[in-house]
């Protein structure tokens, strides 16, 4: 199910609300979870029934190989926590991974094994990841959860399950438990409301706007120019940040209607000034997996501690993270760009080089945008034939509706134009992209400086009916895929 | 409490406000009103507007052309001049047979048509190439049959709770205040007039996955059995692709595609013309194509000598008849 559906918005999270608020008023709590829980999993099954035995049964395995590993009586911890490991990325491999090597297989060896064609499932990326840091803080003895339905409920929280932010154990059972949070909170609602018709109207108003323009020019047919592929480029940068913000917005504002305070996911990515910092303000929830349970196990890991074996360490942590966003080498190549981008970052500061506030900005966002050209494209020749239109070497045609020197409100009044269609508006849109990312607040901002008031009231009813307008395109989130 | 309370009063009389304002401005003249007293509605919504103009008219249409955006161009006039038939120009945009069956329904409920020629795009039958949503957002939907949900949203899904449609009633505004009011289309579904191009460029020429989509070969026997029960010619064209876009076609390995498209037409009509083969090199520029998947109004014409059987111009392959089904 999709946040921005007019199903979930008028039956699914009215029912949900009403179902747990109501259950806890008449101190049912436990029903309450279980309710919580089994909307949850219905959530994750309306997408397909298929794969609710996968997340379950992952589920059921890791609460049962963590309770093995806190017993008393075990007796060979690591042999059960290697289980649990291999476990969780045997089945992120089988699912994610399996065609990729048999594609690979295939080339190196000129064999002929036919694909597997699983359809991905749904978050499993997400659930995993989720599950593999539970599972290594319970075998560090710093987490552990002795009932199932909250365990369950830890990994199956609708407001995160499908793409996060992906969150701790420790920052989410005991917000669960509090007594406190079990009461309807105005205060928390109202926010919660707030942030999530914030995030619907990235993802409704600004993220399917740029995808018109950003799928225009992935198109195999495309006609990459030199304007052209620009264009197509930093649509697909804004779409993608205005698509998954939007998403973990909508998440941060759905836990906090249930007084669940998710963490913060973005801050501002494209004000960065050099990648290190992107990477600090940009699904900061994976940063800080892959920081703790990839980068430092490997630094452990190295032969000594020192700056290059450190730099290893990031690059290795970044190819795994661009691994774990997708099967091909598209993603492999995305994450070494971003490994490269790091320690470049780390040396320069080694070195103390340092450069005017505008060109280390400007170098890190074309640096950004070039890599989400890997991250987009089907295939390495199709990321190639992009930067080829980029470098210009497809030819340069100007836009013939710049040239035309028409103004925005001659493009906007053009009838029989659909406003996805213009290349006039495609550059409107990426200018107040680049204004939105780095003047306006962003969500987190906002959300601090929240106060109630008839305005902004009035202001998110507006943003809200726009969006509901503009629910009838079903659109998947991109994360979705990963 | 109070900001909640607030944001539920405010987003009931914003979206009134907004649905009013459509509703008035009725931008694809849905419901005929005209509050405002505007010259110009209507955008490029044909499933919507061309649906209305139908229903409305007291004219009799004996001859009737459908097809996609690429049938746009024939001209009404023309149909008349060279069968002698008045004509309503029904193509709509990104068309496939389900539009196909859901017009030609619509034809037979209003009118007693003698002529129908429908230009089939080769995406068309490709599975991988979906049914445009617009039609399950449009009156046309209701001609679908059993099968109309399959293009219909199941929760709330109208034409004018959407943002397009708000969009699109801003812009109506606009261009009657602003602009220069101009109808997406004319009277009997003719396309306005446009300058003249002065390039050939190569659009909509990724076919991706190409697999024949067999829901859709039935669609076209359907059409046929239909023109035989009501006595109507029907003829089946391909359309009209640029030499380079047939070159690109080739390139991707859909040559044989090309090849086994043009057979099922043959199979499945009494009446087939291809413009899909070698003839068209004579005609592959800016006089007689838009761009390479849109032909001109006078290429369009051309197509309209060979099928009324007045053509002079055309070469031996141009407009080659296929030889179609006995059935």
């Amino acid at each position: 199910m999709l946040f921005n559906s007019y199903i979930f918005i008028f039956a699914f999270l009215p029912a949900i609300l009403i179902g747990y608020f109501g259950l806890n008023r008449f101190g049912k709590d436990k029903l309450a979870k279980s309710w919580l829980l089994l909307c949850s999993l219905f959530f994750y099954s309306y997408w397909n029934i298929n794969y609710l035995p996968l997340i379950l049964g992952s589920i059921i395995v890791n609460f049962a190989l963590t309770n093995r590993l806190q017993s008393e009586l075990c007796q060979n911890r690591k042999l059960w926590f290697f289980l649990g490991l291999g476990f969780n990325l045997g089945l992120l491999g089988f699912f994610k991974y399996a065609d990729f090597f048999l594609a690979n297989v295939n080339f190196v060896f000129s064999t002929d094994i036919q694909y597997l064609r699983f359809l991905l499932p749904l978050g499993i990326s997400f659930f995993t990841l989720q599950q593999v840091a539970y599972l290594v803080d319970a075998y560090e003895g710093v987490a552990g959860e002795k009932k199932f339905i909250d365990y369950a409920l830890f990994v199956s929280f609708f407001p995160q399950l499908i793409a996060g932010p992906i969150v701790h154990y420790s920052e989410m059972m005991p917000q669960l438990a509090s007594k406190e949070n079990k009461r309807f909170n105005s205060s928390n609602f109202s926010l919660g409301l707030y942030i999530f018709i914030l995030g619907l109207f990235k993802k409704v108003i600004f993220a399917d706007t740029f995808a018109g323009w950003a799928n225009d020019g992935f198109a195999p047919d495309a006609d990459l120019h030199f304007f052209h592929a620009w264009g197509a480029s930093l649509s697909y940068m804004f779409q993608l940040y205005f698509d998954f913000s939007g998403y973990s917005d909508m998440a941060i504002g759905l836990g906090r209607m249930m007084n669940i305070q998710l963490p913060e996911n973005f801050n501002s990515p494209y004000k960065a000034r050099n990648i290190v910092e992107f990477w600090s303000r940009w699904h900061i929830t994976l940063t800080n997996f892959i920081t703790t349970y990839v980068f430092t196990p490997l630094v452990r890991s190295m032969p000594k501690m020192s700056f290059g074996f450190m730099m290893l360490s990031s690059f290795l942590a970044m190819t795994v993270a661009g691994i774990w966003h997708g099967a091909g080498w598209t993603f492999v190549v995305y994450g070494m760009w971003h490994g490269a981008g790091i320690v470049c970052t780390h040396w320069w500061k080694r070195r103390k080089i340092k450069l005017p506030y505008w060109f280390s900005w400007l170098i890190t966002f074309n640096f950004v945008n070039i890599s989400f050209i890997m991250f987009r494209a089907t295939d390495l020749s199709t990321a190639f034939n992009f930067y080829k239109g980029m470098l210009g070497l497809n030819g340069v045609v100007f836009p013939k509706g710049i040239l035309a020197k028409e103004t925005i409100i001659e493009v906007g009044m053009k009838v029989g134009h659909y406003m996805t269609n213009d290349e006039n508006l495609n550059l409107f849109m990426v200018v107040l992209g680049i204004w939105v990312c780095l003047k306006a607040k962003n969500s987190m901002q906002l959300m601090s400086d929240f106060k109630p008031s008839q305005t902004l009231a009035f202001k998110t009813a507006g943003m809200f009916v726009l969006c509901v307008f503009g629910l009838n395109k079903l659109s998947e989130f991109i994360y979705f895929n990963f | 409490m109070n900001f909640i309370k607030s944001f539920f009063i405010f987003t009931f009389v914003l979206f009134f406000l907004a649905a009013g304002l459509i509703i008035s401005v009725d931008p694809y003249e849905k419901y005929g009103i005209n509050v405002f007293g505007f010259k110009t509605k209507a955008v490029m919504f044909g499933r919507e507007v061309k649906f209305h103009m139908l229903d409305n008219t007291k004219e009799r249409y004996e001859a009737f052309v459908l097809g996609s955006s690429a049938a746009h161009r024939y001209r009404t006039s023309d149909m008349r001049e060279l069968s002698g038939l008045s004509s309503f120009n029904y193509s709509v945009q990104h068309s496939t047979p389900e539009d196909y069956l859901a017009i030609f329904r619509h034809i037979l409920q209003k009118q007693k048509p003698k002529v129908v020629i429908i230009q089939i795009d080769f995406y068309a039958l490709n599975k991988h190439f979906a049914t445009d949503p617009r039609l399950g957002n449009s009156p046309l939907k209701e001609y679908l049959g059993e099968s109309k949900n399959n293009y219909f949203d199941p929760a709330i899904s109208n034409t004018y709770l959407t943002l397009n449609a708000l969009w699109d009633s801003l812009r109506v505004i606009g261009v009657n205040a602003f602009g220069e009011a101009r109808h997406a289309y004319l009277e009997h579904g003719d396309y306005p007039p446009e300058k003249a191009n002065t390039e050939v460029k190569i659009s909509q020429a990724g076919y991706g996955t190409y697999e024949f989509d067999s829901k859709r070969i039935e669609i076209l026997k359907e059409l046929n059995e239909l023109a035989q029960a009501n006595d109507v010619r029907l003829v089946a064209v391909t359309a009209p692709l640029a030499f380079a876009h047939l070159q690109k076609i080739d390139e991707q390995g859909l040559g044989k595609t090309l090849f086994d498209f043009k057979n099922i037409l043959r199979e499945n009509f009494a009446e087939v013309y291809d413009f899909t083969n070698p003839g068209i090199k004579a005609y592959s520029t800016s006089d007689y194509f838009r761009d390479s998947a849109h032909p001109t109004p006078a290429l369009s014409k051309l197509v309209l000598e060979v099928v009324f059987g007045k053509s002079e111009a055309a070469t031996s392959d141009f407009g080659r008849a296929l030889g179609g089904s006995s059935n």
